[in-house]
């Protein structure tokens, strides 16, 4: 199990036993990665040396985690209640809760301030030192995924809704947006040079949208199509789950339902890389800090309703080359 | 609905508003109503937890009948949202439904199904269509309620010929229960019998001036030749008529002309380029408050019309090979008038899994 079938890959061992909702590598080290599963477990794992280090429990399925630093993670999830735990006294504290499932957690490290989104139609922000709410902001539907952009929240909601908040002033929202795709919002991630953001959908299309509302700006954005396959005139359409930056190159991945991960230049329009097809559904991707490894979460979500002998629920580790995520 | 007991004396309020209400065939329950009508905010809390509950039913439901909980569906939803317009997402459900289910052939003469689709035609600006999909793809051809829909979208337009013709193709077809289109064909002719006789006689005394020696106006009278020598008929306005004509602002061709060739001279610099037309702004679109945007064909319609337009003998096979196939379950995600993503559908799932196990547990 340790070794993959690449000399550059591997698949971390005690997997999550249910789908893997989310997963991200710890900030300023690539040592550590998070999971959160249907399973009710949040997992950290020490990848160095492939070992599930600890692992907690919800009430129910986990739909998002996040790290605060190296020893404190946040989640959320169906039993609609955020806990944060501390990986050094292995104790964990419920902060609060939604009317309904979280499904987003982020933190931000500009403001200090832990974020959650979810199907109630509401984010809230709550303060790590406390931890206590600080404030809960309406938004037009259920929230569907969310990104850090700087001090700025990207929140992508149902009916393709895209809200622009400022987390140093939540009085008011700052844009308000339609996504440029015609079908449901799957994932929205930020570029780490706070420019714009990626947008993924249900219908294998991704956009890139900047933020800068002038007319000479709002020309640069485009979308295009991606994870789809031509078979006998066919072509099969995958919904879009996951992107994931690179911090230095400003390049991204997008994991499909068809189960391949493709690695994009946004400023240039390029495809830099195709990895090889994953057994089931990309469900969450991450680069580490330093963007030397990417974290691959191969797990059905069920977009194809019940199905007999789904693959199990793996998490491939790839260390990535700059051939592979460097403009060229 | 417990905290309305209390308020049965209020029995009446909806009467306040009820120019907000849309009548129902069915009628309404007025407890619902009331309920429906309230402005307490538990009170909107507790129908659109109920909404999201029949949403999630719908994709979730693993039984072997599916209509019975978009049928239910359906009513809690007429019954909750009386008002109509935009909040009201009935089309939509409908819509939804019979899209769902237009090929399922167990369906098909499902008295259900059918009035889910004779609902759906009362928002549709082209019911015909709609019956010609019906019919040639066998969805409630064996219902006497089709066959007693589709003759009264027929009379109501006029068309009593074709009514007829409706009526009698479904008693033909020994359309369920045939006693009552029997009993609807009678009662139909009976009334074009009788709208005929009075017609006759309003001719037979002479129209709506009775000492009038005038000839009348043949009924929006096309010029069709009369007689051997197919004359010009006559088409003249009756005295009645004209008087009417003449509460209207009536300007002889003269004084028309006067207006047109003002008494002083239009100054006009030679030397500038003459503008062929003046530029006119359309103000009369700026002046509307909001103009109402043409429906845009749904995705019923749209298939609706794709598939009338292969022969009819094809249309019950499965539909041709599509160039683009979406690999997620997609009527699932937009089922009803809700959105939901993967992730909900599979809480749904997950949460009643784990209601089945508690039950079992205890």
């Amino acid at each position: 199990m340790t070794a993959g079938e690449l000399p550059n890959e591997s698949k971390l061992n005690n997997p999550p036993d249910d789908g893997i909702s989310a997963l991200k590598f710890g900030p300023g080290s690539s040592q550590f990665l998070l999971v959160s599963s249907w399973d009710c477990t949040v997992r950290l794992f020490d990848v160095s040396t492939n070992f599930m280090r600890m692992k907690y429990n919800h009430s129910a399925a986990v739909l998002d985690c996040c790290f605060q630093d190296n020893v404190h993670a946040y989640s959320g999830g169906l039993d609609k209640t955020l806990k944060a735990y501390d990986f050094n006294t292995n104790s964990e504290t419920q902060v609060g809760s939604h009317d309904s499932a979280i499904r987003c957690v982020e933190y931000c490290p500009e403001v200090n301030v832990v974020v959650t989104g979810s199907w109630d139609s509401t984010v809230k922000l709550w303060d790590p030192r406390a931890p206590c709410s600080v404030g809960t902001y309406s938004q037009p539907d259920k929230v569907y995924t969310m990104a850090m952009c700087g001090d700025k929240l990207l929140v992508g909601t149902a009916g393709r809704k895209v809200l622009v908040w400022d987390l140093r002033n939540m009085g008011f929202v700052q844009q308000r947006r339609e996504s440029s795709l015609k079908y449901q919002t799957r994932c929205i991630r930020a570029f780490p040079n706070k420019q714009g953001y990626v947008l993924s959908a249900i219908e294998g299309r991704v956009a890139v949208e900047y933020l800068d509302p002038s007319a000479e700006v709002q020309k640069k954005k485009y979308a295009f199509k991606c994870h789809r396959i031509k078979e006998d005139g066919v072509e099969k359409i995958y919904p879009v789950n996951a992107i994931a930056f690179h911090s230095q190159y400003n390049t991204f991945a997008t994991g499909g339902s068809d189960g391949y991960v493709n690695i994009w230049d946004g400023f240039n329009k390029k495809r830099l890389c195709q990895l090889h097809r994953y057994p089931s559904s990309i469900a969450a991707l991450s680069f580490s800090h330093d963007g030397q490894m990417l974290a691959i979460a191969s797990s059905y979500m069920y977009e194809q309703d019940e199905m007999a002998n789904t693959p199990p629920d793996t998490i491939y580790i790839r260390r990535v080359s700059d051939q592979e995520t460097k403009p060229k | 609905m417990a905290s309305f007991e209390g308020r049965e004396s209020d029995a009446s309020d909806w009467e306040l508003s009820k120019e907000n209400v849309q009548p129902l065939r069915q009628g309404r329950n007025v407890q619902q109503l009331l309920l429906s009508q309230s402005e307490d905010e538990t009170a909107k809390r507790q129908i659109k937890e109920q909404q999201h509950e029949f949403e999630a039913k719908l994709r979730i439901y693993s039984g072997d009948d599916p209509l019975d909980t978009w049928d239910r569906y359906i009513k809690w939803t007429e019954q909750n949202f009386p008002k109509g317009g935009q909040e009201n997402s009935i089309a939509k459900i409908l819509e939804r439904c019979a899209l769902q289910f237009k090929d399922t052939e167990r369906y098909a003469n499902d008295p259900r199904y059918l009035s889910v689709w004779l609902r759906f035609i009362r928002f549709c600006p082209n019911g015909f269509e709609i019956f010609n999909f019906l019919f040639s793809n066998g969805i409630g051809v064996e219902l006497a309620a089709f066959y007693e829909a589709w003759a009264a979208l027929f009379e109501s337009i006029g068309n009593t010929k074709k009514a007829d013709f409706i009526f009698n193709q479904g008693i033909q077809k020994g359309a369920h229960p045939v006693s009552s289109l029997q009993t609807k064909h009678r009662e139909f002719q009976a009334r074009t019998a009788r709208a005929s006789v009075s017609a006759e006689k309003e001719q037979v005394s002479g129209g709506f001036i009775p000492d009038s020696r005038e000839e009348q106006r043949t009924t929006l009278g096309d010029l069709r030749g009369v007689g051997k020598r197919q004359q010009a008929p006559h088409l003249r306005w009756t005295k009645a008529k004209l008087k009417v004509r003449k509460h209207a602002p009536h300007l002889a061709m003269s004084e028309v002309s006067k207006m047109t060739t003002p008494s002083f001279q239009v100054y006009e610099d030679e030397e500038e380029p003459k503008i062929s037309a003046t530029p006119r702004k359309l103000t009369a679109v700026d002046s509307v408050l909001s103009a109402r945007k043409a429906d845009k064909p749904s995705d019923l319609f749209l298939s609706i019309q794709s598939s009338q337009q292969k022969p009819a003998a094809s249309s019950r096979a499965p539909p041709p090979v599509q160039r683009e196939v979406p690999m997620y379950c997609k009527y699932k995600i937009d089922s009803g008038a809700e959105e939901f993503s993967f992730e909900e559908i599979r809480a749904e799932r997950y949460n009643e899994r784990k209601r089945k196990q508690a039950e079992e547990g205890l």
